[in-house]
């Protein structure tokens, strides 16, 4: 094409000046030292979390280099996590590979990764057509889409849980999209095998308020579950009061990717007898008292608190006591190294593992 | 060669080609300066070895490649610039009813293959390694792309 001249004496133009090439390359040195020192920081201070890193790292290259390509976790995980030089960094490490894929119809869905901790786990899958053509007919958006089968993964755990799921459609109009599955189990997740068959993938037709099936087929995928838990538990014991009650902490469990805070409260609640599916202000109230007000606040070496006391959980009661759980998942990694402290009803537990 | 001598090269023979592959799909000057700085962190705190010049070269590409795809992909894509990281690049002057116009009214990932066949001169197998996808999605995306922008064209007439 003889107009692509134009088009290249364009892209001429877009060039650094030799200072802004001196100073790009000041900026890329400095912010990988600081980078090299961090993480020879946090060899130290975290050195249970490292030797699961190293075995993970050397796995993910191993992977990589027998494919021909390195792909490290990262690279399909940043897009769900973050993708800063910190957060690249603690993906690599306790994110694990995956890589199985099954075939229907033309489509094939890759199961790429896992990253997860004691009870939380997130799964990313490729939806990806074979012959390079459009996935999506057109109009057809991430957001009206879902999949339809038994598209719950069924991971190795013994208690209930919830999840959620999302599409990313990074670029719209290509051959593939992104499923992220997050699930949040109420007892630790063990190592094993997982399961999960996809039927057709779908689109919700709000004006007919029907599923349409976009991609028919069905696929099953079955992986090992075995990333490396990079939780830690801080305390267990501590008490505090509120609402004339004495809450009693039990474990705060932390990771990269979540916080779940358990406690014992001393008196047991009292549900009204409401039926199913209506919430009565009596029963609103209680679980204000005992889930909704239990503050949990994040504060991270930066000076950044994050407000966590919106977490959902269960509330559990029993012989005159209720067990809670509050736990929720962070909008993006954030790695030990930057988190000071989290404080739960006022008790403050240090990363380092001292309390006030 | 230390880390200033290294990132001293990667900036010199690199952060032009990287700047416009970002520019391609991100269609903003400071994301890709941001995906410069993210690309040669990697390589520098990572440091890996290449068979030839070209091999490097592609294997930057990809890594800025996944890094635009990454950016737009996040939820939580953010335009941060600081005063002092900021540089000022002139934008290139989009003329209207020009090929370039007719380019960036392609998604992104058209775009991307459009300026590695054109401009950087890759072949489509070698594209296909660049950014991760079949030689005949490729091939695929040449033709539409180039449908599409023969359509921008004639509508801009």
């Amino acid at each position: 094409m003889k107009e692509m001249n134009g088009y290249r004496a364009h892209y001429d133009t877009l060039t650094y000046t030799e200072a802004q090439k001196r100073q790009i390359a000041q900026c890329a040195a400095e912010a990988a030292d600081r980078a090299k020192q961090k993480s020879r920081r946090n060899h130290h201070a975290f050195t249970k979390i490292a030797a699961a890193a190293a075995c993970l790292v050397s796995v993910v290259t191993i992977t990589a280099e027998a494919a021909g390509i390195p792909t490290p976790v990262s690279e399909i995980l940043a897009p769900i996590f973050g993708g800063s030089v910190a957060q690249t960094e603690v993906i690599d490490k306790i994110g694990h590979p995956v890589d199985v894929h099954d075939t229907d119809n033309g489509v094939t869905i890759t199961a790429d990764a896992i990253i997860g901790d004691a009870y939380n786990a997130y799964l990313v899958f490729t939806i990806s057509r074979d012959d390079g053509t459009a996935l999506l007919p057109e109009g057809v958006t991430a957001e009206h889409l879902h999949l339809g089968g038994y598209s719950d993964v069924s991971l190795p755990k013994l208690g209930s849980s919830h999840g959620t799921a999302r599409f990313i459609d990074a670029v719209p109009g290509d051959d593939e999209i992104r499923y992220a599955y997050f699930v949040s189990s109420d007892e630790p997740l063990n190592k094993g095998t997982a399961e999960v068959t996809f039927g057709a993938l779908s689109c919700w037709d709000e004006e007919t308020g029907q599923s349409v099936a976009v991609l028919e087929g069905e696929w099953t995928l079955r992986f090992d579950v075995d990333y490396e838990d990079s939780s830690i538990s801080l305390g267990g014991g501590e008490t505090f009061t509120q609402g004339e009650m004495t809450f009693l902490i039990t474990d705060v469990c932390i990771s990269p990717i979540a916080v779940r805070v358990s406690y014992e409260v001393d008196s047991e609640v009292q549900w009204s007898d409401a039926p199913s599916g209506q919430l009565p202000e009596a029963d609103r109230r209680q679980m204000e008292r005992y889930m909704e007000n239990v503050e949990i606040l994040l504060s991270k070496k930066d000076g950044t608190v994050i407000d966590l006391s919106s977490a959902g959980g269960s509330i559990k009661p029993g012989d005159g006591k209720t067990d809670c759980v509050k736990s929720t998942v962070f909008s993006e990694v954030i790695p030990l190294e930057e988190m000071e402290s989290i404080c739960v009803g006022g008790v403050k537990f240090a990363l380092s593992g001292e309390n006030s | 060669m230390n880390l200033t001598e290294q990132a001293e090269r990667l900036a010199y023979t690199y952060s032009d080609a990287i700047l416009r592959l970002s520019y391609t799909y991100l269609k903003n000057l400071d994301d890709a300066q941001d995906i410069c700085q993210t690309v040669f962190v990697k390589l520098l705190t990572e440091p890996r070895t290449f068979e030839s010049p070209d091999h490097e070269r592609a294997y930057i590409l990809r890594m800025a490649a996944n890094a635009c795809k990454d950016l737009l992909k996040s939820p939580w894509r953010q335009k941060k610039c600081s005063l002092e990281s900021c540089m000022e690049i002139p934008a290139p002057e989009i003329p209207d009813g020009s090929v370039l116009e007719a380019v960036n009214r392609l998604p992104a990932a058209y775009r991307a293959v459009i300026y590695l066949f054109y401009y950087e001169g890759y072949q489509a197998a070698e594209i296909g390694r660049i950014l991760g996808i079949p030689t005949a999605t490729v091939h695929t995306r040449l033709v539409r792309g180039r449908e599409k922008m023969k359509h921008f064209l004639e509508e801009f007439e």
